[in-house]
């Protein structure tokens, strides 16, 4: 963790001097985390284009808009896309609804590999927005509760209990209430 | 494990795959040399500007300097000078017959070429041969406009 926000303090300072090379180390380390975030957010490959896009020209525009003291610039770029998403839905008014005529995909018994992972995503993707961010960071990404906690600024607790429910969804949507969480 | 679970991982490892795609790299960057490249044409529009404003500010200043300074007397040489020293040292005669001017009467002190035998007829001692000569004299003027008193300046030429 210290080693990292080292490097990062370091990059970061070279690249508010004009570093090209730094820039280019932030993007590629971080853009993947960025973009999977938003990708699994909107469940749509061009939106998260678009969205870690934001992301990185915002920090062109505004590069001293980080403290490395206050954490990872990682987890600080996805809390910026997150930002962006929750601009973009308001100003859009925006809702991915899981087709009401899809068939459940796996029945109760049948095998596990059936499940379809792109439904799957798309079940992400239609989950509310406070549910969805904890399974993209927690499930998808494998970030801790604290890190989860730390980048939808809220408590562990609660990052938990959302988890819990959001499971709770997922399973209901996908198979039927008879799936165990 | 359950059956959410194996899927949730088979879509994280699929989801573990996914990058930005290379389009978006381009633009960032493009955003990037776009903005540094402004920043410094920035830097060199102020330090031009800058460089300007001195140049203009150090002309004007030359220019108002020549405006406002001191017009040199030229220098006054020794030998000049001695002269001057000579002539303060020198009194004035009183004219003969003529009142001295009073303590608090203004006077005015007037160069002019004053006739040798004028200076005779108000009874000075001149000694020349020459009768229509004129000799270079201070002669203090009262407030009546009468002269009163006479320094001669150019002695040596009597």
């Amino acid at each position: 963790m210290e080693i990292q926000r080292h490097q990062d303090r370091d990059l970061l300072r070279r690249f508010r001097a004009g570093d090209r090379d730094a820039f280019t180390t932030i993007y590629r380390t971080h853009q993947a985390c960025v973009y999977r975030f938003a990708r699994a957010m909107t469940g749509d490959r061009m939106k998260a284009g678009e969205v870690t896009q934001d992301v990185f020209v915002w920090l062109i525009h505004h590069p001293d808009g980080f403290d490395p003291d206050r954490g990872e610039l990682g987890g600080f770029l996805v809390g910026v896309a997150r930002k962006f998403l929750k601009r973009r839905y308001s100003e859009e008014q925006r809702w991915v609804p899981l087709d009401a005529d899809m068939p459940s995909i796996a029945a109760p018994g049948t095998n596990e590999s059936d499940y379809d992972t792109e439904r799957l995503r798309q079940a992400v993707a239609a989950l509310p927005s406070r549910y969805r961010e904890v399974v993209v960071l927690c499930s998808l990404e494998g970030k801790s509760y604290e890190h989860a906690a730390a980048i939808v600024e809220c408590a562990v607790g609660t990052v938990r209990s959302r988890l819990h429910r959001a499971r709770a969804l997922l399973a209901r949507k996908l198979i039927g209430k008879g799936c165990p969480v | 494990m359950s059956r959410l679970d194996d899927a949730m991982n088979r879509l994280a490892a699929e989801h573990e795959q996914d990058n930005a795609p290379f389009a978006i790299e381009q633009a960032v960057f493009a955003e990037f040399d776009r903005v540094k490249g402004r920043k410094r044409s920035r830097i060199w529009f102020a330090a031009a500007g800058a460089i300007a404003a001195s140049v203009v500010g150090l002309w004007m200043a030359g220019a108002w300097m020549k405006q406002h300074r001191p017009v040199k007397q030229p220098a006054t040489p020794p030998a000049a000078e001695a002269q001057v020293d000579a002539e303060a040292e020198q009194p004035f005669v009183p004219i003969p017959y003529v009142l001295p001017p009073a303590p608090y009467e203004r006077v005015e002190v007037v160069r002019m070429m004053v006739p040798v035998a004028e200076l005779i007829a108000a009874g000075f001692q001149m000694q020349t041969s020459d009768q229509g000569a004129e000799a270079e004299a201070d002669v203090m003027v009262g407030q009546d406009g009468r002269p009163r008193a006479v320094r001669l300046i150019s002695v040596s030429s009597f």
